[in-house]
């Protein structure tokens, strides 16, 4: 009897906690950091997640009151890429976390956000800069600061306009966020008819003087380092000391108080352009400083707004979706999350585009004035300027093919079939764009004259909408021998081969593609060599 | 410095009757343990910077101008008094890691892989002690007289490295003297990371940071760079120079921190070779890397000995690593794996076991590394990074004319 009794109650508890576990599960929703919280780069990847933290405490009241038990579970990613996939993983195999703020690195990021999207976590990144976050059109990468093909070229065009340098030298520090970084602002540096003196990648992170000395021969007005502080700092520290003469200019890399720790006076007088300012630029962040001092005992570092901001856009798409009555999934605070419009952060005003990119970024251009760490946040700002993201440039696949002259005819043909406004809508819309002589060929191939085939309205709406596939398909999707339906609703084949892409259309004919991914606000064009027609 | 196959007398050798003055001077400690080891260093530089530069300019004659507007030797003649000062300058650093791995082998037959954490503790100690007195005011630093503060740094990172190396071997070496060659060296790895993350919790409690910047920019001493300028009437000798380079005056410079190592590496060789050689206790590991069983029948105590190279060695380590840190200005707990990774290389190369083979192997790869990263950077599509390829290719090159090394000697394994 008392045996039993003793059962009785075993399963009696394991019955509650059981139900209580499960209960649980329902009402906590967990949003994660990765971001390096230790070694080199700790003290921006600590910023990130104090940021993210502050951010969960002071936003999360939307959630708390409807029920929820938000809670933030920081990881540590090591600024490595292997370390951040590997959590990225794990935390995947946690149903209860719906989204992610992070990385630092770019080079962790990209890696790491294959794991999101395949399992439909919503990454809201603070700092990465590296164009492919977010071109790669992914559901969940999201970005709430600018882009290296925007910032690199902006301190290029600073360095030749402003500053009068004539010859720069260019190095990296071969990680995706720096050569790409470096490599943007050494294509604009060249238009802007600078003398790129060198381009090259370094490991290295002690001992910098094998790499000082051609510098120092080819004597550079201006030496571009495309890298993170803790290896451009030591950098800059030896090369003074050599002799060096010029001027420095990095990217947002450098944009840390353990800057100046690190290169002291001779980090004085370097530019940097930056994503990011620090928080103090920002009015909307006063209170902020405030509060992030009071908790963390030091100032925030530059990111922790961001990342306070990326938390918050999370945020406030989770509680929409309560508000709506909605169910919180990763798939809803995913597709809310890259709905965001107008969300009023303390660094902008965040709307995201298609790609996950704020429409509008700002770039600023910084001299450090400090060998003192403490005083890093009074870096003078010297310019800054608002750029729109690159789809937002580009505009719809109209506009793309509208601002190219080899797309004339294209444009003419869209215009006579009365398509222009239907593409030019929500989309989106893959265009398979057939250039001027494309359709000069085919005109010639099918004996017909260009007059008669605007003409003939149902022809040339039929043959245009064979070129248009609803949906968004980039050409890292594309598969040998794919079928593709186009909104026409027949189909082609794609042929993929290492010399490249190839259409095959409905009457066995081909055609290459010559550019794929010029990618727009409502879609994306692949220009092609010849114009496809369905089988008639 | 003597090889070991020749040991040379202990004591002060008696003037034996008949025999020449030039003989007694040979065998006085002037000659053995001053001129004759320096005579080494400096021919070893003279002898690698004359083949490198022979060599990069054959290049430059070969491939004039491997990029548009780039006239290769127009470059190496600027460039070659940094190539040469700072090739040097890393090589003593490396040459004083490689002794570490060096003394090592020659007593336990076995590769130290954590010998290069002896010289990143080294590193990490210099910039404790330095930020200590730092730390102690406004001022205490600068009023330092630069040449002691330097020698408290080096002998600071020399006693910590030194007693540490003592400690790893009694702990993780000594319990595996009998075991399979492979065990004791699972243990050095494991010793390296062990030391790696032992140093990165202590950076990160007590300074909560991970860069560990020397305040150098207060010594305004070591932040010189003496500096001779050449034109062509200093130097009518070297008009060719000043044509090939196109320039009407030549900077040669060299920093200060680089200045210390190359003479602190000097002067330290010096007092090894001379404890090493001279000395009962340099007798006495030299006995114990011959045979440790016979010289523990001779009344030698082989564990004393081996625990003495160890301290020996770390020290070294420590030293150099000092030096390094005071040179790259900013350390971290991952600082020693590529130097330590390439004093390794030198030891090999030169021939492990031989002591004056890691110092010609240092100096060796310490230029050809230079001179590499000087020329490559004109090469389109190779570039810097392309630098490692080269210089293990040339470990591997001399591995397979000279398996044991430049200068070292094919022992048969002992049955």
């Amino acid at each position: 009897m008392k045996k039993l009794f003793v059962l009785a109650l075993v399963v009696m508890a394991v019955a509650l906690f059981g139900v209580s576990f499960v209960g649980a599960q329902d009402t906590v929703i967990k949003i994660a950091s990765q971001s390096p919280l230790s070694g080199p780069q700790s003290v921006l990847g600590i910023g990130i997640r104090n940021g993210v933290e502050l951010a969960i405490e002071q936003l999360g009241a939307p959630l708390t009151d409807a029920g929820f038990t938000v809670e933030f579970v920081p990881f540590d990613d090591q600024a490595t890429p292997d370390v951040g996939v590997a959590n990225a993983q794990q935390m995947v195999n946690d149903p209860a976390i719906l989204a992610v703020v992070g990385h630092l690195n770019s080079g962790v990021a990209i890696p790491s956000s294959e794991v999101y999207e395949a399992n439909a976590v919503a990454m809201v990144s603070p700092a990465n800069t590296n164009p492919r976050i977010t071109d790669r059109g992914l559901l969940t990468a999201n970005r709430v600061c600018g882009r290296d093909d925007l910032q690199g070229p902006t301190g290029a065009r600073y360095a030749a306009e402003t500053l009068g340098v004539s010859s720069v030298y260019v190095l990296h520090d071969t990680t995706a966020y720096g050569e790409a970084v470096a490599n943007f602002f050494q294509i604009e540096a060249e238009a802007q008819g600078l003398t790129v003196l060198g381009f090259e990648g370094t490991t290295e992170a002690a001992n910098f003087e094998g790499i000082i000395t051609p510098i120092l021969a080819l004597e550079p007005d201006l030496i571009y380092f495309g890298g993170i502080y803790s290896q451009t700092a030591i950098f800059i520290n030896q090369a003074r000391a050599a002799g060096f003469e010029g001027a420095f200019m990095g990217p947002d890399g450098f944009d840390s108080s353990e800057f100046a720790a690190i290169a002291g006076e001779a980090g004085v007088g370097t530019y940097f352009t930056s994503v990011a300012g620090p928080a103090s630029l920002y009015p909307a962040a006063a209170q902020f400083i405030e509060d992030y001092t009071a908790k963390f005992g030091e100032g925030p570092q530059p990111f922790s707004a961001q990342a306070y901001d990326s938390a918050g856009v999370i945020l406030a798409a989770m509680a929409s979706i309560v508000a709506d009555g909605g169910e919180l999934t990763r798939e809803s605070v995913r597709d809310a999350v890259r709905a965001t419009e107008g969300y009023e952060g303390l660094t902008a005003n965040i709307t995201f585009d298609r790609n996950g990119d704020p429409e509008t970024g700002l770039y600023y251009v910084f001299q450090v004035t400090t060998a003192d760490a403490a005083a890093w946040g009074e870096n003078e700002l010297l310019t800054s300027l608002e750029i729109p993201s690159p789809l937002v440039a580009r505009g719809s696949v109209v506009d793309i093919a509208a601002g190219n002259e080899a797309f004339s005819t294209l444009v003419a043909a869209v215009t006579a079939a009365g398509l222009g406004e239907t593409l030019a809508g929500e989309g989106p819309f893959t265009v398979f764009a057939p250039t001027n002589d494309a359709f000069t060929a085919a005109l010639t191939e099918l004996g017909m004259a260009a007059e008669d085939v605007l003409a003939n309205t149902e022809l040339l709406t039929g043959i245009l909408t064979y070129h248009v596939v609803p949906g968004v398909v980039l050409s890292g999707a594309l598969t040998d021998g794919m079928e593709v339906t186009t909104v026409n609703g027949a189909t082609f084949t794609v042929n993929v081969s290492d010399a490249g892409v190839t259409i095959t259309d409905g009457m066995g004919r081909t055609a290459n593609v010559v550019t794929a991914d010029i990618q727009g606000t409502n879609g994306v064009v692949h220009v092609i060599d010849n114009v496809i027609l369905p089988p008639m | 410095m003597a090889t070991e196959s020749t040991p040379a007398p202990l004591s002060a050798p008696t003037v034996a009757a008949g025999v020449s003055g030039w003989e007694a001077f040979k065998n006085g400690w002037f000659y053995r343990f001053i001129l004759f080891p320096l005579g080494q260093i400096f021919g070893f530089i003279l002898g690698a910077a004359v083949i490198l530069t022979l060599l990069a300019y054959l290049l430059a004659f070969l491939i004039p101008e491997p990029r548009a507007n780039i006239n290769l030797a127009q470059q190496v003649s600027r460039q070659l008094p940094d190539m040469i000062i700072g090739g040097v300058s890393i090589g003593f650093v490396y040459a004083m890691i490689a002794l570490g791995y060096t003394l090592v082998y020659g007593v336990l037959k076995f590769i130290n892989f954590a010998h290069s954490e002896f010289f990143m503790v080294g590193s990490v100690v210099g910039f404790e002690v330095m930020q200590r007195i730092s730390n102690a005011g406004e001022g205490v630093l600068a009023s330092w007289n630069p040449i002691l503060l330097v020698i408290v740094l080096v002998i600071a990172g020399m006693l910590v490295s030194g007693t540490l190396a003592v400690i790893v071997e009694r702990v993780a070496y000594r319990p595996l003297r009998g075991a399979p060659r492979l065990v004791p060296l699972i243990s050095a790895i494991g010793v390296s990371f062990l030391l790696i993350d032992v140093v990165r919790a202590f950076a990160a409690i007590t300074r909560n940071d991970f860069n560990l910047t020397y305040p150098i920019n207060q010594v305004p001493f070591l932040q010189q760079r003496p500096e001779i300028t050449l034109t062509p009437e200093s130097a009518p000798l070297l008009q060719f120079w000043f044509t090939s380079a196109n320039r009407d005056e030549i900077d040669i410079g060299l920093r200060m921190t680089s200045l210390i190592i190359i003479i602190a590496a000097i002067l330290m060789l010096l007092v090894l070779n001379w404890f090493v050689n001279g000395t009962k206790q340099g007798r006495g590991i030299r006995a114990v890397s011959q045979d440790m069983a016979t010289a523990g029948l001779m009344g030698i105590n082989a564990n004393l000995m081996i625990s003495l190279t160890f301290f020996l060695g770390g020290a070294f380590g420590g030293a150099a690593g000092v030096l390094y840190g005071m040179n790259v200005g900013t350390v971290t707990p991952f600082v020693g794996f590529i130097p330590g990774l390439t004093a390794f290389t030198a030891a090999v190369l030169g021939g492990i076991g031989n002591m004056t083979g890691a110092l010609l192997g240092g100096l060796a790869l310490g230029l050809i590394e230079t001179y590499l990263n000087g020329l490559l950077v004109y090469f389109p599509v190779l570039g810097q990074r392309f630098t490692p390829v080269f210089t293990f290719s040339v470990l591997i090159l001399v591995l397979l004319f000279r398996p044991a090394g430049i200068l070292g000697q094919k022992v048969d394994e002992k049955v």
